[in-house]
């Protein structure tokens, strides 16, 4: 083999080792990116059901980690309880991130809970509209979200989650 | 045996670069994602603003605050053209482009009523 082959080798070899390299970690990337969209998309749902923002509910208050969201608790038949309210608590602690619905007593709604882990940061605030920003590794989706006017529009078996 | 040998350094040279498009390609996925969900969020905030995009002018996005990965990615960039709908000024076509590298692009297209919010 003359040294002209074995440089040709060496380079293709690097080339590829390289390539495959670049193909993995964006790989990795485009799977956290889905990771985000994931958690994008549930607190969207949950948005597109609440009516309010709470500031306080009994025995909880929110902080820079928490946003509580509230919605018109639901009967057995999926129609509205006007007076009645079901709470959304999105809380951020320690690279966690989780979503707890807590029903009012007489909604059909149930105690559920999800909980995204690894989440590097997780930032709500509400200034006139919701400024929505997450990271997980160093991907970042950063979104705006409007409070949904007309919670009527949506047809019954639309869950919270 | 030496056209042999020659013929897997002409099989390594084109898996290479069949490689490249490959890996370009998934780079490019990634940042048409990213790209969507820019393009989302700033048709979420025209939609409730829906003059904040003077009609006929382009605009260059992002609208409102700086986007953490249009700072990061300077070679993609992307602008608003807004227009009205089959010539109803109630109704605005929302026409939102973001390129890439080798001319690839994203566009994603809204129509909005702008007699009510929402």
């Amino acid at each position: 083999m003359n040294k002209r082959k074995i440089v040709f080798l060496f380079t293709i070899i690097f080339i590829s080792v390289v390539l495959q390299y670049i193909f993995f970690v964006f790989t990795l990337k485009t799977i956290d990116l889905f990771r985000i969209i994931n958690i994008k998309d549930t607190f969207n749902k949950i948005l597109l059901l609440s009516t309010n923002i709470e500031s306080e509910i009994p025995g909880l208050k929110t902080d820079d980690n928490s946003f509580i969201l509230s919605m018109p608790s639901v009967d057995i038949n999926k129609a509205f309880i006007i007076n009645n309210k079901d709470y959304i608590i999105i809380n951020f602690n320690k690279l966690n991130l989780s979503f707890n619905l807590i029903p009012s007593e007489i909604s059909a709604r149930k105690n559920k809970s999800i909980k995204f882990i690894n989440v590097k940061s997780a930032d709500i605030k509400d200034c006139g509209f919701i400024t929505f920003s997450c990271s997980i590794n160093n991907e970042i989706i950063e979104s705006i979200f409007y409070m949904n006017k007309n919670i009527y529009l949506f047809p019954d078996n639309f869950k919270v989650f | 045996m030496r056209n042999k040998i020659n013929y897997i350094y002409l099989f390594l040279f084109i898996s290479v670069f069949f490689l490249i498009i490959g890996v370009y390609l998934t780079i490019d996925a990634y940042w048409g994602i990213n790209c969507t969900e820019i393009s989302g969020s700033q048709i979420e905030y025209i939609k409730n603003l829906p003059f904040c995009v003077d009609l006929g002018k382009k605009k260059n996005i992002p609208l409102y605050k700086e986007n953490y990965f249009l700072k990061k990615h300077t070679f993609i960039y992307g602008f608003i053209i807004t227009k009205n709908y089959e010539n109803k000024s109630s109704v605005r076509e929302i026409n939102i482009i973001t390129k890439r590298p080798l001319g690839r692009q994203t566009d994603l297209i809204c129509l909005i009523d702008t007699r009510s919010r929402n």
